[in-house]
């Protein structure tokens, strides 16, 4: 059996990833919770672990030509105190979990989890968010919404892993991040809205909406996104009903322990509804 | 690598290499610090919450990897300096204890949230603590004994 591994470098992690098959822990947040067993015994992981705890490189935060890049082992904490991420960012973390969870959780690992009910995730895909995939002999870039896809499943390789996120720093000129849960602090989402409308001479030049909880992956609907460009926000005010419509179509919201498939239909339509007309209010106001 | 290091309320200690165990059961069952409950095992409701590093973490749900070079500090390693002192008194007051499981948890995050912002807004205190959950007092003491403890406190958190 291949013992677990503390890696000291990105080097050292990706030889492992190279040779063996691991478990990557990041915050071990939720890994922790999956795994765990009786008390006082060990969590029953089926692979090995490699611990990304101590590996230097991946902490940290960077600002570069109008593009933020957060270490993969950056917490939420971290991010949400940097004074240059996007508002929408800090106000989802500030929703995820518990200051000790936000602590030791990261949005890597938060995206790598892959989790259809994962906040963070929705407001990335929102921001056009990209992440950088590593291994031993090559690193690339992708969207966070190709990384994912499905329920715990992702793109990544036996031999890869998340070193990176780019975050691009487009102001928005509306946003909005809903999060509806059991309580306020420590509540899966039964389901959650990050939206973003950016207005380019009257015109609506960027338009995502992308939902959590309401399918197999946190999704956004791309073509019914890409159906408002350069229209100007009276066709959006006007459109609002078929919109919604036929962006409903698009998911589909399950019933789970947190949820009804009709509860979060129907709230997926007012969730939508509560955003255009939030954005129409406060472009007349 | 047959160890890991630490330091634990202010002193070194290796530990055996036991990477995935939970610091909670270390700390329990290795040096007998109960202070730290296992409440509900999720990392959800916060009576094991310890600092590392003067951060505040649910140890029921941190590998003993993490903690790996770090400063590791639980109830028995705070109860003698000055803050907590100030923290018990305001607790006391406002009468924040009832049956007390959540309580070394709620210290920690009072601890933990004084350090960071010495003079929250209630907003922020129930943020601070929003991570603990108490099923008798209501939070309404907890909360007071917070405001109170920040308000009396002029020391180094």
């Amino acid at each position: 059996m291949v013992e677990h591994v503390i890696a000291r470098s990105l080097d050292e992690a990706l030889d492992c990833l190279n040779q063996h098959e691991y478990t990557i822990l990041s915050g071990g947040t939720d890994h922790m919770v999956q795994k765990r067993s009786w008390a006082g015994t060990k969590p029953l992981f089926t692979k090995p672990v490699l611990f990304l705890h101590q590996v230097k490189e991946l902490y940290g935060i960077k600002v570069d030509s109008n593009v933020m890049e957060i270490g993969a082992m950056t917490s939420m904490t971290c991010i949400e105190e940097h004074p240059q991420t996007p508002t929408i960012l800090k106000e989802c973390i500030r929703q995820i979990a518990s200051p000790g969870i936000r602590n030791a959780a990261t949005l890597a690992g938060n995206i790598a989890n892959a989790s259809p009910a994962a906040d963070a995730v929705c407001v990335l895909i929102a921001l056009h968010a990209k992440v950088v995939i590593s291994s031993a002999n090559h690193t690339y870039e992708t969207f966070v919404e190709q990384v994912i896809t499905g329920p715990r499943k992702t793109i990544l390789k036996q031999n890869e892993m998340i070193t990176a996120i780019h975050i691009p720093l487009l102001v928005p000129t509306f946003h909005a991040f809903y999060k509806v849960g059991g309580r306020m602090a420590d509540a899966i989402s039964k389901i959650s809205l990050a939206g973003f409308i950016y207005i380019h001479n009257g015109k609506i030049a960027e338009f995502r909406l992308c939902f959590g909880a309401v399918g197999p992956k946190v999704i956004r609907n791309v073509e019914q996104d890409f159906a408002m460009l350069g229209k100007d926000i009276e066709y959006l005010a006007m459109e609002m009903d078929s919109y919604i419509d036929s962006y409903i179509e698009a998911i589909s919201p399950i019933d789970d322990q947190r949820s009804t498939k009709e509860y979060r239909q129907m709230v997926a339509k007012n969730l939508i509804k509560k955003f255009i007309l939030s954005f129409v209010e406060a472009t007349n106001g | 690598m047959n160890e890991i290091r630490f330091w634990l309320n202010g002193k070194e200690v290796h530990h055996p290499y036991e990477p995935t165990k939970r610091l909670l059961d270390v700390l329990r069952d290795h040096y007998s610090l109960t202070g730290a409950k296992e409440g509900c095992g999720e990392g959800e409701c916060g009576a094991c919450s310890v600092l590392i590093d003067s951060l505040i973490y649910p140890a029921c749900i941190t590998p003993l990897a993490h903690v790996s070079n770090a400063q590791v500090y639980t109830i028995e390693g705070i109860k003698t300096l000055p803050s907590y002192a100030i923290i018990e008194e305001a607790f006391i007051e406002e009468g924040a204890v009832q049956c007390g499981i959540c309580t070394p948890g709620m210290v920690m995050a009072t601890l933990a949230l004084l350090k960071k912002t010495p003079h929250p807004t209630l907003e922020q205190i129930k943020d601070g603590i929003s991570g603990n959950l108490c099923r008798c007092t209501g939070y309404n003491m907890i909360v007071k004994a917070v405001l109170r403890a920040s308000l009396k406190g002029e020391s180094p958190w």
